[in-house]
């Protein structure tokens, strides 16, 4: 007796926890998020049904203008349970697998979730911590609305737009850089140019100088007398029929002249 | 690099008249006035070569370096100046000092004496012609305390005479004093100096040629 109330107490408890267990189990384990769904067709990818047929080729429509005309690449993406590995990082996931443009948005959105949609965006040559807060300033402003479709459709909207500037700023930052840098390099180069035109005239300069002084010196100065040297030859002057010498006038006595006397004076 | 001999086998041989350097007018050693013109005779005086000859009437000796006959240069002394003249001699192989003192009367002029042993005087074994011409001497009359300086030919047309006038000057308070070795060894020194200057005055004016 005992034992029979026991088995029909163990059959109770089964039936009461295997459903609650496999609840859990589906709750903890919503979907098989390790493997990264391939890209849509469409921008699009509406797992859980939250949109209806008009509403998905109207925002479709939209989305793929933003692709075409601005190459922001933007998803929306529903899904019926929370991913695994939590809704951001799934989302980024996605983002960076599906991705076909240079900056790409996805927003990610479990219907009935209370925290509501989760917006995640990249771009290459972006900075990710800025596009980061440009993205949850966005999404903030998006969740000023009223009903959470409302939410979302603002949310890519800014989300877009934060993201087209950005690109674009990065773009003429980018051609900032560059004219900075062709300027920076002209100038580099027209510096060199004027350092070799004052080089080349310095030296121009420097030569005339010293061909001048070289000049001056050589015209002004007597040269110096050799260690060695040997007069030319003239043609004698001879004289007196003299064969070596014509004699000279070079004398000098080293006798004082007589004082006259005071004799003589008188 | 030694920066020896100058001048240019062309320059030795071209001949170069005597007046474009620096010795301009000829002097008559006799009656020490001052021509223009050469001539066998002086104008003024008559004086030449064989009137000279006829005054000095004797055995001319041999023209050397020194010759000391008044006998007032030791050896010491000798060595001393010897030095200074190998210097110079070093600097200018062509030319040559000869240094002679005599002790004479006043009636002999001290440069008619050097006229007539500069053309007289016997020529030393292994020495030509041309180291006559390019020979200085120095006359030292130490009795009547007179100097005279006669050179020949060849060396005359560098020598200035106001410059070689004033060497003789500069003789004159040692030779008062007797102290000839000081005298004759200052006149080296100057007679070096002034033939650097003479060169140097040569080299530019065939450099501006």
């Amino acid at each position: 007796m005992k034992s029979g109330y026991a088995i029909g107490l163990c059959l109770l408890l089964f039936c009461l926890l295997n459903p609650a267990s496999t609840l859990a189990q589906e709750e903890s384990y919503d979907v098989d998020d390790s493997m990264i769904p391939p890209r849509p067709a469409t921008h699009i990818f509406d797992s859980a049904k939250w949109l209806n047929a008009n509403e998905e080729d109207r925002l479709e429509v939209q989305l793929a203008r933003q692709y075409d005309d601005y190459q922001i690449d933007i998803y929306i993406v529903t899904q019926p349970r929370h991913p695994v590995q939590g809704a951001s990082t799934y989302a980024r996931t996605l983002g960076e697998a599906w991705s076909r443009a240079p900056v790409w948005c996805v927003i990610f959105y479990v219907p009935g979730d209370p925290s509501g949609f989760h917006a995640q965006a990249g771009g290459v040559g972006l900075d990710p911590a800025r596009v980061n807060r440009a993205i949850a300033e966005a999404t903030k402003r998006a969740k000023r609305e009223m009903t959470e479709k409302d939410r979302i459709m603002a949310a890519w909207s800014e989300c877009a737009e934060v993201l087209r500037f950005m690109y674009n700023a990065r773009d003429r930052n980018r051609e900032a850089y560059i004219d900075q840098r062709q300027e920076a390099k002209s100038e580099a180069i027209s510096r060199q140019k004027r350092k070799k035109i004052m080089m080349v005239i310095g030296a121009g300069a420097f030569c005339a100088m010293f061909a001048g002084a070289t000049y001056f010196f050589t015209r002004n100065r007597k040269k110096r007398c050799p260690a060695v040297y040997e007069f030319p030859e003239t043609s004698w002057r001879k004289r007196y029929q003299a064969p070596y010498s014509g004699g000279s006038g070079l004398v000098a006595s080293c006798r004082r002249k007589k004082k006259p006397t005071a004799e003589k004076a008188s | 690099m030694t920066d020896e001999v100058k001048t240019t086998p062309q320059e030795k041989k071209r001949l170069y008249p005597a007046h474009i350097f620096d010795r301009a007018s000829v002097v008559c050693p006799s009656c020490l006035i001052r021509f223009k013109e050469d001539s066998a005779q002086c104008p003024n005086c008559q004086f030449d070569a064989h009137r000279c000859v006829e005054k000095f009437p004797f055995d001319a000796p041999v023209m050397q370096r020194w010759m000391d006959n008044a006998k007032v240069f030791n050896a010491a002394a000798r060595s001393e100046i010897d030095h200074l003249i190998e210097r110079l001699v070093r600097q200018f192989p062509q030319v040559s000092l000869t240094i002679c003192t005599v002790e004479l009367d006043d009636p002999v002029s001290l440069p008619e004496f050097g006229f007539w042993m500069m053309n007289a005087c016997r020529l030393q074994e292994g020495q030509g012609e041309e180291n006559r011409a390019w020979r200085i001497l120095l006359l030292m009359d130490v009795k009547r305390e007179l100097l005279a300086l006669t050179p020949g030919y060849a060396i005359e047309a560098f020598m200035n005479d106001a410059d070689w006038q004033d060497a003789l000057k500069m003789m004159i308070p040692d030779m008062i004093a007797k102290d000839y070795r000081t005298s004759l060894s200052g006149f080296v020194k100057d007679a070096t100096q002034l033939l650097r200057k003479s060169a140097q005055d040569v080299i530019q004016k065939l450099s501006q040629k």
